[in-house]
């Protein structure tokens, strides 16, 4: 049962190749916990904007620190983000969206006006006003983007409760006597892991992307903390001297969108058939 | 057969919508039904049966009247409310949407225990559904099964065991062998009777279907656009149907073997209940119609035979059912 | 000759076949069915049984997952075992077509009745304003009132009783030779179930149409119908006149379902029951009677070879309980 639910998975073809895209990437990072081949901050103004060579992997930047080894660290916070951005914007969506769609009425409509609202304001704008009145700080980028994120999810279980807030199964655990919350969390939602993993996916690379953004405009993650961002922008001044330099963190960045995409529309069709 | 269990005085459920159309769903319904009996309840689709029966477990709130369990009103405060579920319970329909199809059957049954038996603890809740599946006929394997690896009529079993695990005195079986197929259902229909004697339930049995209610009912009420029209002793009513509405209906049941002869003559078609008809909601259907019929709304009255019928002309129709019978 | 014309749908030894996880399973094994001009047959049996799936691939619309394995299908004499969609599409509508059980999701919202069921003739080659006359005429005989009015409704506006009248003046109005009706009345209320019989008998009876009528109702086939089809598990078990067949049922499958109805003159019994329920497609035995898991006439035999039928009178029975000699007494 469990072997051919995985066979059912892994036969997807956009599924195995986004994961395969994301493995390598979660590796690399894993592998930093442990192993680094050089210490990521280390300055070393000889060693300035190497090419890769044996000694430098995949070379080092204006400041000779060595790129694998800042790779590997900046993976960290794009996983990091993405993840507390989809639980921060996941937990918080589903909650309003949740009591939007079972409650219905006015819970509704105050809830969708206040989403639409959100809609309707430039993420990008939002994250930028937030961090200039409470500061620069990854806590206050999670914020942000968590803010971001929360619409999707909103929308996403709002659909799903309104669904299934008149199904028989729902008449039946109120016939019981289940309370609300217990109708809401065990019941109902529990049918909506599905869609809401494709969500989560999308979120989740969304957030990288925004996080990406954001450090690229030297308003996310500060230096010297590396950051697939943060690099980009540094690389940007050497495109044409060392161009290996920029090539690096841009295709890592589409990477893992990329990969992550792919798993979400994957598991979209899985779910579908 | 005395005890009154449950009455319903002046139950009443009214739909209003923005542009003020008033749907009658349920309209003035007071009956009561008697400890250990089955109430039937039959009439086509929307005429209300099914709004009446969630009334009584608390799935929707009445516009007027009262539901009166032992005497009580069910609605009086809080804690009565939260009191209904281990009193009235109810079966459903269909056993394909009734049970949540992510949950196991094992914890659709505790759940009821726990929230409701809050001082077992997790090994009595154990044992109290292994009990209750073996006295629907299935094993203790098919706790850790999902809904979707059962047949129509285990899934039933299983919705039964739900509504009797907390020993409530009376169940609603809204429809709940209309979806199976005629073999099951008799296995269905033989274990709610077996149920029924050995833990003294009252049954309001609703349904469509003729045959299965006079076969499982005591008493039959018939139902037309949210009022009863016809109630009576369940033999009675089907051998000898008095109003126009109840005799339509019985004729038009297919019973196997039963020749086509006497059939009334079936017109038209159940009008819109957002814009019922004056008087007898039935006179546009009535083939003994007459114009005191569309002006006048016939109260319900006793016949000598102890049946409750709401016709006007239901003492002529008396009359000549006993002639015929002599 | 004669009897070649006068039979609409003859089924011979039909097998089909799923393919469940690599292992073949069969929906419908063996099955033989015959509908002559002008009579009025059912097909009856639990759901699972495979009588939509028969009466689908006698027009042409079985599923692309379900494989013909053996048997042919002769529609109006000429043999469509292995005709493709074209070859289908002359004869569908014209020679035979069919009402389902949900109205609503087989007519078009967006077009008027009246149009949709002018069109089929249109279909055909009759002239539009022909066409709308005859479709006026069609309404009129399914006892709708007020032809006109209701020739302009959609389908929304319309009521499943009615909706239901629209879809058999559909069918109808080629004056086809063959009907074939899953489940039509299975929406409806009692009422209105018993008039939209009545009128498929009136207009079938009036246009010369043939009607298989396929339904888990033992009630409607015993008022409706001349010959029956008793079917289990994909076979065939039980077939003759309807009246005989009530009254005398022979297999064990047969008297299970009459006995297990419920009716007033069985209160306070127990009703009979049949034992456990359809078994799933993949659980079906090979050899052997399929209905021995579930009979309590069971014999030794029953689990090893496959029962043969017989024919005795206008009656053909599947069951070791019977031999020629035993059922002519």
């Amino acid at each position: 049962m469990k072997q051919n639910r995985l066979k059912k998975y892994l036969s997807n073809r956009n599924f195995t190749l986004g994961l395969i895209m994301v493995s390598i990437l979660f590796l690399l990072m894993v592998v930093g916990f442990f192993y680094l081949p050089a210490d990521p901050n280390k300055i070393d103004v000889m060693k300035e904007l190497l090419p890769p060579s044996r000694e430098n992997l995949l070379g080092t930047d204006q400041l000779g620190r060595d790129i694998l080894s800042r790779v590997m660290v900046g993976s960290r916070i794009s996983f990091f983000i993405g993840f507390c951005v989809v639980i921060c914007g996941g937990l918080l969506g589903c909650t309003l969206g949740g009591a939007a769609g079972y409650y219905g009425g006015k819970i509704d409509s105050v809830i969708t006006k206040l989403i639409d609202t959100q809609m309707a304001f430039p993420g990008v704008l939002l994250a930028l006003m937030l961090i200039a009145v409470f500061g620069n700080s990854v806590q206050n980028l999670i914020l942000a983007l968590s803010v971001m994120s929360v619409p999707r999810f909103a929308r996403m279980s709002r659909s799903g409760f309104l669904k299934y807030r008149n199904s028989e199964f729902v008449k039946a655990a109120k016939v019981k006597g289940a309370s609300d919350l217990r109708i809401m969390i065990l019941h109902i939602f529990p049918n909506l892991l599905q869609e809401l993993s494709v969500t989560a996916t999308l979120s989740f690379s969304g957030a990288i992307m925004s996080e990406a953004g954001l450090s690229y405009l030297s308003l996310g993650i500060q230096p010297p903390t590396p950051s697939f961002g943060k690099m980009l922008s540094e690389a940007q001044n050497t495109i044409l001297t060392a161009g290996w330099y920029v090539v690096i963190p841009a295709a890592l960045i589409t990477m893992l969108v990329l990969g992550f995409n792919l798993i979400s529309d994957g598991l979209n069709e899985i779910y579908r058939h | 057969m005395n005890n009154v269990l449950l009455q319903t005085n002046h139950l009443s459920k009214i739909y209003t919508d923005d542009r003020k159309s008033v749907v009658k769903a349920v309209n003035d319904i007071s009956l009561q039904i008697y400890q250990g009996e089955t109430f039937g309840l039959v009439g086509e689709s929307g005429c209300g049966k099914s709004t009446f029966g969630q009334m009584l477990v608390n799935l929707l709130e009445p516009t007027k009247g009262k539901i009166l369990f032992e005497g009580e009103d069910i609605f009086k405060n809080k804690r009565a409310r939260k009191e209904i579920p281990q009193k009235i319970q109810m079966i459903f329909q269909d056993p394909y949407s009734s049970l949540n199809p992510k949950r196991k059957i094992g914890w659709l049954l505790e759940e009821s225990l726990i929230i409701h038996r809050k001082n077992l603890s997790k090994e009595q809740r154990a044992k109290i559904v292994d009990e209750m599946l073996d006295l629907v006929g299935l094993d203790e394997s098919y706790k850790d099964r999902y809904p979707s690896q059962l047949s129509g009529g285990q899934r039933q079993r299983v919705s039964i065991a739900i509504a009797l695990i907390l020993n409530p005195k009376f169940v609603v079986c809204d429809e709940a062998v209309s979806a199976l197929d005629v073999s099951v259902q008799a296995q269905i229909l033989n274990l709610l009777h077996d149920l029924q004697e050995k833990f003294s339930l009252t049954y309001l049995f609703i349904s469509h279907n003729l045959n299965v209610v006079s076969y499982m009912s005591d008493r039959i009420g018939v139902m037309y656009l949210g009022s009863i029209v016809e109630l009576g002793d369940a033999v009675t009513l089907s051998k000898n149907p008095i109003h126009p509405y109840t005799k339509m209906l019985f004729s038009s049941s297919m019973n196997v073997g039963d020749a086509d002869s006497g059939k009334v003559q079936i017109t038209g078609e159940l009008p819109s209940p957002s814009n019922p008809p004056s008087g007898c909601t039935f006179h546009t259907r009535c083939p003994y119609c007459t114009e005191l019929c569309s002006s006048a709304r016939p109260e319900l009255q006793e016949l000598p035979d102890g049946r409750q019928i709401a016709c006007h002309y239901a003492q002529k129709f008396y009359q000549e059912s006993m002639e015929k019978k002599r | 000759m004669n009897n070649t014309t006068k039979t609409v749908l003859k089924i011979d030894n039909l097998s089909i076949c799923f393919d469940i996880n690599g292992k073949k399973c069969h929906a419908i094994r063996d099955l033989n069915l015959t509908v002559n001009a002008g009579e009025l047959v059912a097909l009856v049996g639990e759901s699972g049984c495979g009588k939509t799936l028969c009466a689908s691939f006698s027009m042409g619309l079985g599923p692309q997952t379900a494989s013909l394995e053996a048997g042919s299908i002769l529609v109006n004499g000429q043999d469509m075992t292995q005709a493709d969609d074209a070859a289908w599409n002359t004869i569908r509508g014209k020679d035979v077509s069919m009402i389902f059980q949900e109205p609503m999701t087989s007519l078009n919202p967006l077009m008027k009745v009246g149009r949709q069921i002018a069109e089929n003739a249109l279909n055909r080659g009759v002239p539009k304003a022909e066409a709308k006359n005859k479709a006026l005429e069609m309404i009129r005989l399914a006892g709708l009132p007020d032809a006109n009015r209701i020739y302009n409704c959609y389908p929304h506006q319309l009521s499943g009783g009615q909706r239901q009248r629209i879809m058999i003046c559909l069918a109808l109005i080629n004056q086809p030779k063959l009907l074939i009706a899953d489940e039509p009345t299975t929406a409806l209320d009692v009422t209105i179930q018993a008039q939209v019989l009545e009128i498929i008998r009136e207009m079938c009876t009036k246009t010369g149409t043939a009607v298989l009528i396929i339904t888990h109702d033992l009630g409607v086939v015993s008022h409706l119908c001349d010959r029956t089809y008793v079917m289990y598990a994909g076979s065939i078990v039980e077939s003759g006149p309807t009246a005989q067949i009530i009254q005398h049922p022979k297999h064990p499958y047969t008297k299970g379902l009459l006995a297990c109805l419920p009716d007033i003159s069985k209160k306070g019994q127990r009703l009979e029951n049949i034992k456990h329920s359809v078994p799933p497609l993949e659980k079906r035995p090979e050899v052997g009677c399929i209905y021995a898991n579930r009979c309590n006439e069971c014999m030794d035999c029953c689990t090893q070879i496959t029962p043969q039928r017989i024919a005795f009178g206008q009656r053909e029975i599947a069951c070791h309980k019977y031999t020629l000699d035993n059922l002519e007494e």
